[in-house]
């Protein structure tokens, strides 16, 4: 594991003083890649969080071009990228703000023909795309390879975050053991919902890599912020889960 | 006897609410709840919890205070003051 040098204490002089984190927790993170499915109005900020902190390497995975009504929420994008590629927008807004990490954006969305050989690459999964189809790729390749994903999702005004550990906590397919037929790829959202499961998701994230504190593995972190009801609910292993009941 | 249900996601759209007390028969089965809440909040919201044969769809997620309830639920007996949660999946980025 490579040590910390004196631009990253410096940077990073102000998060070395949590309790718990410190260097070796500082440079658990240096040392890690972390996938991001979708840098939209969740994965977006969420990977603002993980760069700020100081993540070795992001792999971000986003197609298409972008468009005015992704601006509400989208906050890696910026208004001169209208109609250009998404990943172009990604990858500057986050190499101008942290030019001491490692991006890659990749201009495709998951798929069956690369899932598994961009989930190869990582040390943490976060799945943060609208369609499910994708997050249970993603979680399918995570299972096979032991691989931590952090599922994080909002709807109108509410999210949850899903911290999973093949082997240890149920999966996505544990909760959802099939595809559910009324979900829309539209769906209302303001960007401060979105960006609240981001940050708790990308904090859940730099507490499985660094070590610090305590992991909300097993239990789905819900939040309505029309009230700011907050739940931790105890989710359950599917001895049946045609994804994860042989690990 | 009462019991608290609470609403998320595209449930809470239906039914204009977000948490709502019922008033059940003592020792009312979970299924007698659904009946319940599917003849109270019409259409809309039986599709999007039951399948056309009247089962619970496996993506609906039934908490019952604060625990995710495995496998079919429909005979569980529900108890007085229990909070019974029922959230579709969501997956907005």
């Amino acid at each position: 594991m490579s040590e910390l040098s004196d631009d990253d204490r410096a940077i990073y002089e102000w998060q070395l003083d949590v309790p718990g984190f410190g260097e070796e927790g500082q440079a658990r993170l240096r040392n890690s890649t972390a996938l991001v499915s979708r840098a939209g109005g969740l994965g977006g900020p969420l990977c603002f969080s993980l760069a700020a902190a100081g993540i070795g390497k992001l792999i971000i995975a986003h197609a298409g071009d972008l468009r005015p009504d992704d601006l509400n929420r989208q906050i890696l994008m910026r208004h001169d990228g209208l109609g250009k590629p998404r990943v172009e927008s990604i990858r500057k807004t986050l190499q101008a703000f942290n030019p001491n990490i490692e991006v890659e954006a990749v201009p495709e969305n998951i798929s069956e023909s690369n899932a598994a050989s961009l989930v190869d690459q990582a040390d943490i999964v976060f799945g943060a795309a609208p369609l499910f189809a994708e997050r249970f790729l993603l979680n399918r390749e995570c299972v096979r390879r032991k691989i931590p994903l952090i599922d994080c999702a909002m709807y109108n005004m509410e999210g949850h975050i899903i911290p999973i550990v093949p082997g240890e906590t149920p999966c996505l397919a544990c909760i959802y053991p099939e595809m559910p037929p009324h979900w829309k790829r539209k769906f209302p959202v303001i960007g401060a919902v979105s960006a609240l499961a981001a940050n708790i998701g990308a904090l859940e994230g730099i507490k499985c890599l660094s070590g610090l504190g305590e992991s909300q593995k097993g239990k789905m972190l819900y939040f309505d912020s029309t009230t700011m009801d907050f739940q931790k609910i105890v989710i359950q292993r599917n001895p049946d889960c045609t994804v994860c009941s042989a690990t | 006897m009462e019991i608290t249900v609470q609403y998320t996601g595209q449930l809470a759209e239906i039914t204009g609410t977000r948490e709502e007390a019922i008033e059940l028969s003592p020792g009312a089965l979970f299924k007698e709840l659904v009946g319940h809440l599917s003849a109270r909040h019409g259409k809309k919201y039986a599709d999007l919890i039951l399948t056309s044969s009247g089962d619970l769809r496996l993506s609906t997620l039934i908490i019952v205070d604060g625990e995710q309830q495995l496998g079919d639920s429909s005979e569980m007996v529900l108890d007085e003051s229990r909070t019974v949660m029922l959230m579709t999946p969501i997956a907005g980025g």
